[in-house]
C-alpha cells in the first residue's frame, strides 16, 4: 500500500508538472476569439499547409530513423554477437552520442561539410575543384545529423533484441543452415521488434527536433512551421499554433505506444536459473570491414566533434576569456541541470517501479505512458505552453492569491526551467531507470520481506544496490539532455539565469569559430563527466557480506 | 520513496524563489527588459545605464534559436502576469502588432524629442531609433568590380539565378521587409516579384547572419541582409563589399529602426521609464552607432557608423510602418503557401 | 507452529486457483503438498508466508488469524522460513551476506548474527564457502545456501517452494537426506510443495494431493499410495492403471459391462503367471526399468501394467493374478 501511495504522489506530481502544459496547448486549439470552436482546426487542416508539413517532417523523421537503423543495428550485432575484437571496449563507448547535444553535432559537421567546410575543402582540392561539395545540407543533412544522435537508441534496443536467443532455438537451426543463414532466419527475426522499436523513438526524436532544422536552414517541417507561426499570429491565434501541433502530437502518441510495446522489457534470470546464451558468430574474413565500420561509426559521432571543437579553440588562447565571459551561463546551466535531475529522480524512481513490477496493473501503465507525454510535443511549443500554465494569477478567470504567490515562485525563477526540464527528458530516465528496476526479480523482494525486512529496508538493501548503477545512469543521460538543451533555455529562461546552450549558437551565427570551440568543449566536458563516474560504479554482483 | 532523493528536493527548493525578479510595482531596484537587439551590442549599454542609475537590469535577450519570436511569444504569453517592463526591439513591425495586441502602454521619452516625428508614435506607444538598412552584401571574389547588383529586385533578375541569397521572410527584418514591399508594390506586383525570385533560384538562409555567411564564404554571390551582419563580414576580413540598393530608384533602400517600449502592468513602470530615457536617448544612439553592431543613427546631427562608408548620403525610403504591421500576417501568408513551398 | 488454511480461495483473473480448500500441517510435522504444475501448491505456500491475499477463507498460525477481517499480519511479522522455487539469493551479497540479512533485519548484533549465519551454512555443509558471491556457487551450493537463510532464524513453519525441481538425480538424493535431517535437527513444521512423487514418498510424514484447487486426500505416505480414493490421488503418486470392478466387489472386471465401480491397481501388486494360471492375457510391451521390467498385458478389454523380474517377449500369453484386492475410487 505504502508503494502505491508514493507512485500516486510521484504520478500527481508528474501531471502537474508535465502534463498540464500540454493538456493546456490542446485545450488552447480548441479557442479562438475567447469562445469554444473549431475554427482553428478547420482553418489549418483547410490550408492543405498540414499536409506539406506532414510530408516534411515525416520524410525527415523517417530519413533520420532509416540512417540510425543502418547505423545502430549492424553495431548492436557486431558488439553482442560475434567475435570482434575491443567489443568490450566499443560497447562503453557506443552510448557516448547521447551525451553530446544534437545542435553541436550539427554544428561540427558544418564545420567540416558545410560552405567552405574543412572536409569540403579538402575534398574540392582533391578534385582540383575552386569549391568543395557541401554535403551538410538539407533534409538528408539534417537527417544524418540526428541519426549520429540517435542511433545508440536503436543499438541499445537492438542489444536486447540480440540476446533474447537462446542458444538451443539457433543450435536447432545450425543443425541445417550456414551461419548466415542462421543469422537470418533465427537471430534477425528475433532481434527485429527490438530494432524496430529504436527506430521509432529516433523517428519520434527526430519528428520534434527544432534546433537541427534550424541550423540547416530547413523548411517545411512542423518545428519549425511552429516558431515562426508565433511570430505572425500573435496572441489570439495560439490556438492556430496548438492546432498546428496537434496532428504531431497525435502521430508522436501512437508511435509511442507502438515503441514500447515493441520494446518489451527482458528481466535478467535471478541466479539459481539455468539458461545458456548462444554462441558468438565467427566474422572471420569479415572482421577487418566490421572493424573499420565501428570506429566509422565511433568515429563520426564522437571523435569527429571532439577533434573539431580542439581545432576550432587551438591554441587555446580565448580560452580564459570566454569561461570568464560565459561563467554565468555555465554556472547556471550547471545549476538547473542538477536540479532537474534530482527532480526526475524523485519522480522517476517511483514511476519507473510502478511500471517495471511484475504486474504492473493501471497504475504502471499509466505511469509509463504519462512520463513519456510531454516528448511528443516540441520544446519550442511546451516552452510556451509552460509559460502559459504557471505564470498566472487566476484560474479559469478566477483571482486566486495562492496561485499568484506560486506563481512568482516558479516563473521567474530557474525552478520553471527545472521543471520544464523535468517534463521533456524525464522518458529518457525514465526508460533507463525502468531497465534498471526490471534486474529486481519479484522473488529478491519478497524474499527480504519474508526473511523480516521492512519495505524500507528492502529498498535500501536489495532494490537499490542492485538498481543504483542504472539509476545513477539513467541521471547521468538525463543530466547531459539537460546540459545540451537550447529550445526550452532560449524561451523561458528567467531574467538572469540564462544558459549556455542559446549563447553558443548566437557565437555561431557570428562566425566567432573559436569561442564556440572552447565553450562547446566545456559543455562536452560537464555533460560527460556523470557518465564516467557511472562507468567506474562497481557492479552490485561482485558480492559483499 | 528514498529518504535519499528527499535530501535531493532541497536543491530544488533552493531554486525557487532564487528569483531575480523586481519588487512587484512599488519601484525598487530592479528593472527587467527583454532585448531582441544581440547581447554583444546591447550589455555593455545596459551595465552602463545600470551604474548610472543604480537600478539593476535584468536583461532576457533574444537568440538566433528562436530569434525575436521568442520575445514576442513570451510577452505574450506573460499577459496575465507581465514579468517584463520594457521591450527593446530590434525592428518595429513587431512592436507595433504588440502595440495592437494591448500588450504595451504608452510612455514617451523626453529624450527622444529631438527625433524625427516620423520615428515616434504619436500616441507615445513606441519611440525608434538606431536602424539598420537592409543592403545588398557582394563577394568580390565572385563578382567584379561594376558588375554588381544595385536593387533589391535583381533577386529576379536571371543573371543572378541560383546566386543570391536572402534571410527566411517569415522571420526578422527580412519578413519586415517583405512586408514593407508589399506595402509599396501592392499586392500584385509584389507576389510576381517574390514568385520571379524563386523561379530564379534564390536561396533561402534561415536567418540573415546565416544568409551573410554564405555570401562571405561564397557559397552565393551576394546576399539582402543587414548593416550588422554584413559589418560583421567587414570585420572578419571576408572579401566582400555593401552595395545600398535602389538608389537611383524612387524608394531608395530601406532602413529598420530599433523601437522601445513599456509593457503595461510591468513590475516595476517607473524604473522602466528610466531605461527608456536611457535607450531612446542620443547617447545610446551614438553608442550603437560607434561601436560593432552599426546602427546608424536616426538623429541628423549624429554621424553615421565610420564602417559603413556613405550610410548618412544613403537615399531611404519613406515607410508607414504601422500599415507594414497590419500586413505582415496576409505577407506570412503568402511567403509560407507559395513562395518558401 | 500450527498453520491452517480454512475454506481458502483465490483467483487471478479468470482462472480459479484455489476453491475452498481446507489443510493443515501440524506441529514438528514433514507435510508434502504434492500435485501437478499449476494446481496452486505454490499460491499455499505464498497465501502462509503473506506475500498473497486470499480472496476467502482464514488463515491461522498457531492459532492466530493473519489475514482479514483480523489485522493482516505482515510476511516478515510472521516468523515462517522460505524457500522460493527460483531460490531468489540476492546477487550483491556473499553467502555469508545472504543468510545474515534475516538476522541482520530483526536487528540482531553483528557479532552473534554472523556467528549464527556461519553456524547456519555449516548446518548446511558449506564452511568454507561463506564469501563467495552466488553466481560463483554451484547449483546444489545454491539450494544450500537457501535452505541455511530459511533456517538460519529458526522459523516455526519452513516453506520450501520445489526445492528440488531443477537439481539432478545424485544431487537429489543428497539434498533429500538433508531435509532429513535439517526436519530432525530444528524440529519445526515443514510444508514441502512438489510434483515430483519419489522426493514426496522419501520425505513425507503426510502427503496432501491438491485436486482442483482442493485437497483430494490427506494421509501418509502408504495410506495415499495404497488406498487413493480418487484417479488423480492415485496417480499422482506413481504408476497406477484405472480398473472397472464387478459390481458390489473388489475384482476386476475384466470384460465390463455396465458397472459402476473403479479401482486402482499398482504394477507391483499383479502377479504374472504362466496362462491358465489366471486371467489371460498377452504381452503387449516390456520396458526395461534398471531394477525390473513393466510388461504391458492386454486381457479383455483391458490393459494392466505389470512389475516383472524377467523380460517378457512381445506377444506372449501370460496370465494374471492380484496379490491385493484393487484400491476402490471413488469418482465414477
Amino acid at each position: 500500500m505504502r508503494a502505491r501511495i508514493g507512485t500516486w504522489a510521484a504520478l500527481v506530481a508528474l501531471v502537474a508538472v508535465a502534463v498540464l502544459p500540454v493538456a493546456y496547448m490542446l485545450g488552447a486549439s480548441f479557442v479562438a476569439d475567447g469562445r469554444l470552436s473549431l475554427e482553428n482546426w478547420r482553418h489549418v487542416l483547410a490550408e492543405g499547409r498540414q499536409w506539406a508539413l506532414l510530408r516534411g517532417s515525416l520524410g525527415l523523421a523517417g530519413a533520420a530513423a532509416g540512417l540510425a537503423v543502418l547505423l545502430g543495428a549492424p553495431l548492436a550485432f557486431l558488439l553482442q554477437r560475434t567475435d570482434l575484437p575491443l567489443r568490450r571496449a566499443f560497447r562503453a563507448l557506443y552510448p557516448t552520442p547521447l551525451f553530446i547535444p544534437p545542435f553541436l553535432l550539427t554544428i561540427t559537421w558544418l564545420y567540416l561539410l558545410g560552405p567552405k567546410g574543412t572536409l569540403s575543402n579538402l575534398i574540392g582540392r582533391l578534385l582540383g575543384r575552386d569549391e568543395g561539395p557541401v554535403l551538410m545540407q538539407g533534409l538528408w543533412g539534417a537527417a544524418a545529423a540526428l541519426a549520429l544522435s540517435w542511433y545508440p537508441i536503436v543499438t541499445l534496443l537492438a542489444s536486447v533484441g540480440f540476446r533474447s536467443a537462446q542458444a538451443s532455438e539457433e543450435e536447432a537451426a545450425r543443425l541445417h543452415a550456414s551461419g548466415f543463414q542462421v543469422f537470418r532466419r533465427v537471430t534477425l527475426p528475433l532481434a527485429l521488434p527490438s530494432i524496430v522499436s529504436g527506430a521509432l523513438f529516433v523517428f519520434l526524436f527526430a519528428l520534434n527536433s527544432y534546433a537541427v532544422p534550424n541550423l540547416l536552414s530547413l523548411q517545411g517541417v512542423y518545428t519549425i512551421e511552429i516558431v515562426t507561426q508565433g511570430t505572425n499570429y500573435g496572441s489570439k491565434d495560439f490556438g492556430r499554433v496548438t492546432a498546428t501541433a496537434a496532428p504531431f502530437l497525435l502521430i508522436s502518441i501512437g508511435l509511442l505506444v507502438c515503441a514500447r510495446r515493441l520494446a518489451g522489457g527482458r528481466r535478467l534470470a535471478p541466479v539459481g536459473s539455468r539458461g545458456a546464451p548462444p554462441r558468438d558468430f565467427a566474422l572471420r574474413r569479415a572482421r577487418g570491414p566490421a572493424l573499420v565500420f565501428v570506429l566509422l561509426v565511433l568515429g563520426l559521432s564522437v571523435a569527429a566533434p571532439v577533434l573539431t571543437f580542439v581545432a576550432k579553440a587551438w591554441p587555446f588562447r580565448v580560452a580564459r576569456q570566454v569561461i570568464a565571459e560565459a561563467r554565468p551561463e555555465l554556472l547556471s546551466t550547471l545549476g538547473i541541470a542538477a536540479a532537474a535531475t534530482a527532480l526526475a529522480l524523485a519522480l522517476g524512481v517511483p514511476l519507473a517501479r510502478a511500471a517495471a513490477s511484475a504486474r504492473p496493473g493501471r497504475l504502471g501503465a499509466a505511469a509509463g505512458f504519462l512520463t513519456f507525454l510531454p516528448f511528443a510535443f516540441p520544446g519550442a511549443a511546451l516552452a510556451l505552453g509552460f509559460a502559459r500554465v504557471w505564470n498566472r494569477g487566476s484560474v479559469f478567470g478566477v483571482e486566486s492569491p495562492f496561485v499568484a504567490w506560486l506563481s512568482d515562485l516558479v516563473y521567474p525563477t530557474p525552478a520553471i526551467l527545472v521543471l520544464a526540464y523535468g517534463a521533456r527528458f524525464l522518458p529518457f530516465a525514465s526508460r533507463a531507470l525502468e531497465h534498471a528496476f526490471e534486474r529486481v526479480t519479484p522473488s529478491l523482494e519478497e524474499a527480504a520481506a519474508v526473511a523480516g525486512a521492512t519495505r524500507l529496508r528492502t529498498l535500501r538493501t536489495v532494490v537499490l544496490p542492485l538498481s543504483a548503477r542504472g539509476i545513477a545512469a539513467g541521471g547521468a543521460l538525463f543530466f547531459a539532455l539537460s546540459v545540451g538543451e537550447m529550445e526550452l533555455g532560449s524561451l523561458i529562461s528567467p531574467h538572469g539565469w540564462g544558459v549556455i546552450t542559446p549563447r553558443i549558437l548566437n557565437k555561431f551565427h557570428f562566425l566567432y569559430e573559436d569561442w564556440v570551440g572552447v565553450a562547446s568543449l566545456t559543455v562536452l566536458a560537464v555533460a560527460l563527466a556523470p557518465v564516467l563516474l557511472v562507468a567506474l560504479w562497481p557492479r552490485a554482483e561482485e558480492g559483499r557480506a | 520513496m528514498h529518504p535519499r532523493f528527499l535530501l535531493l528536493l532541497p536543491v530544488l527548493a533552493l531554486f525557487c524563489g532564487c528569483s531575480k525578479e523586481p519588487a512587484p510595482a512599488t519601484g525598487g531596484g530592479r528593472v527587467t527588459v527583454a532585448v531582441a537587439l544581440d547581447q554583444e551590442y546591447a550589455e555593455s549599454l545596459l551595465r552602463g545605464f545600470e551604474k548610472s542609475s543604480g537600478l539593476q537590469v535584468d536583461a532576457h535577450y533574444d537568440t538566433e534559436a528562436t530569434k525575436t519570436t521568442g520575445l514576442v511569444q513570451t510577452l505574450l504569453a506573460e499577459r496575465d502576469r507581465p514579468r517584463t517592463d520594457v521591450f527593446w526591439n530590434n525592428e518595429l513591425s513587431q512592436t507595433i502588432r504588440l502595440q495592437d495586441a494591448g500588450i504595451l502602454a504608452p510612455y514617451a521619452p523626453t529624450s527622444a524629442t529631438d527625433l524625427p516625428a516620423r520615428w515616434r508614435d504619436p500616441n507615445g506607444f513606441w519611440t525608434a531609433f538606431g536602424a539598420r538598412a537592409r543592403v545588398l552584401l557582394v563577394n568580390t571574389d565572385k563578382v567584379k568590380p561594376g558588375e554588381e547588383p544595385q536593387t533589391v529586385s535583381d533577386l529576379a533578375n536571371p543573371r543572378w539565378r541560383g546566386r543570391a541569397c536572402i534571410g527566411n521572410p517569415l522571420f526578422g527584418t527580412t519578413a519586415t521587409h517583405a512586408a514593407v514591399l508589399f506595402e509599396i508594390m501592392g499586392d500584385a506586383e509584389a507576389r510576381k516579384f517574390f514568385l520571379d525570385a524563386k523561379a530564379n533560384g534564390v536561396v533561402v538562409a534561415a536567418s540573415n547572419g546565416q544568409a551573410m555567411q554564405k555570401a562571405a564564404n561564397g557559397e552565393v554571390a551576394w546576399c539582402l541582409t543587414d548593416t550588422d551582419d554584413a559589418a560583421a563580414a567587414l570585420r572578419e576580413k571576408k572579401p566582400v563589399r555593401i552595395v545600398f540598393p535602389d538608389q537611383r530608384r524612387a524608394h531608395g533602400a530601406l532602413l529598420i529602426p530599433n523601437s522601445v517600449a513599456l509593457v503595461k502592468g510591468g513590475p516595476n513602470p517607473e524604473g522602466g521609464k528610466r531605461l527608456i530615457e536611457f535607450i531612446a536617448g542620443a547617447g545610446v544612439e551614438r553608442r550603437l552607432s560607434e561601436g560593432p553592431s552599426v546602427q546608424i543613427p536616426l538623429r541628423p546631427e549624429l554621424p553615421g557608423p565610420a564602417l559603413l562608408m556613405g550610410i548618412r548620403e544613403m537615399k531611404t525610403m519613406d515607410v508607414d510602418f504601422g500599415a507594414v504591421a497590419k500586413r505582415m500576417t496576409s505577407t506570412a501568408d503568402f511567403i509560407r503557401d507559395q513562395f518558401l513551398r | 507452529m500450527t498453520a491452517r488454511l480454512s475454506s481458502v480461495s483465490k483467483r487471478f483473473g479468470a482462472r480459479v486457483v484455489l476453491a475452498g480448500l481446507d489443510l493443515e500441517a501440524r506441529e514438528g510435522e514433514y507435510l508434502v503438498l504434492l500435485g501437478p504444475s499449476g494446481c496452486g501448491k505454490t499460491t499455499v505456500l505464498r497465501i502462509l508466508a503473506g506475500l498473497e491475499v486470499p480472496d476467502a477463507g482464514t488463515v491461522e498460525l498457531d492459532g492466530r488469524v493473519v489475514n482479514d477481517p483480523a489485522p493482516r499480519v505482515a510476511p516478515r511479522e510472521r516468523n515462517v522460513g522460505m524457500v522460493f522455487q527460483d531460490l531468489a539469493l540476492w546477487p550483491h551479497l556473499t553467502a555469508l551476506g545472504n543468510v545474515e540479512f534475516p538476522l541482520a533485519a530483526r536487528g540482531v548484533p553483528r557479532v552473534e548474527r554472523r556467528a549464527r549465519a556461519a553456524e547456519a551454512l555449516a548446518a548446511v555443509g558449506l564452511t568454507g564457502r561463506e564469501a563467495a558471491a552466488p553466481a560463483r556457487l554451484s547449483g546444489g551450493e545454491r539450494q544450500r545456501v537457501a535452505l541455511a537463510r530459511a533456517l538460519v532464524t529458526r522459523p516455526r513453519l519452513l516453506l520450501l517452494d520445489e526445492p528440488l525441481s531443477s537439481v539432478d538425480e545424485a544431487l537429489k538424493g543428497e539434498l533429500i537426506g538433508l531435509l532429513k535431517e535439517l526436519h530432525r535437527r530444528y524440529g519445526g513444521a515443514v510444508l514441502h510443495v512438489t510434483h515430483g512423487p519419489a522426493e514426496a514418498l522419501a520425505l513425507a510424514g503426510r502427503i496432501a494431493v491438491l485436486d482442483e484447487g482442493r485437497v483430494g486426500q490427506v494421509g501418509t505416505p502408504e495410506e495415499i499410495y495404497r488406498s487413493p480414493r480418487t484417479r488423480r490421488v492415485a496417480r499422482a503418486l506413481g504408476l497406477v492403471d484405472v480398473v472397472p470392478l464387478r459390481r458390489g466387489t473388489r475384482e476386476v472386471d475384466f470384460t465390463p459391462g455396465a458397472n459402476g465401480a473403479w479401482g486402482a491397481v499398482r504394477p507391483e501388486t499383479v502377479e504374472l503367471l504362466p496362462p491358465g494360471a489366471g486371467s489371460e492375457g498377452s504381452v503387449e510391451e516390456c520396458r526395461f526399468q534398471g531394477d525390473h521390467w513393466l510388461v504391458r498385458v492386454a486381457v479383455g478389454a483391458l490393459t494392466l501394467r505389470v512389475r516383472s523380474d524377467a523380460p517378457r517377449e512381445v506377444g506372449a500369453r501370460v496370465a494374471l493374478r492380484l496379490r491385493e484386492p484393487p484400491a476402490p475410487l471413488e469418482d465414477a
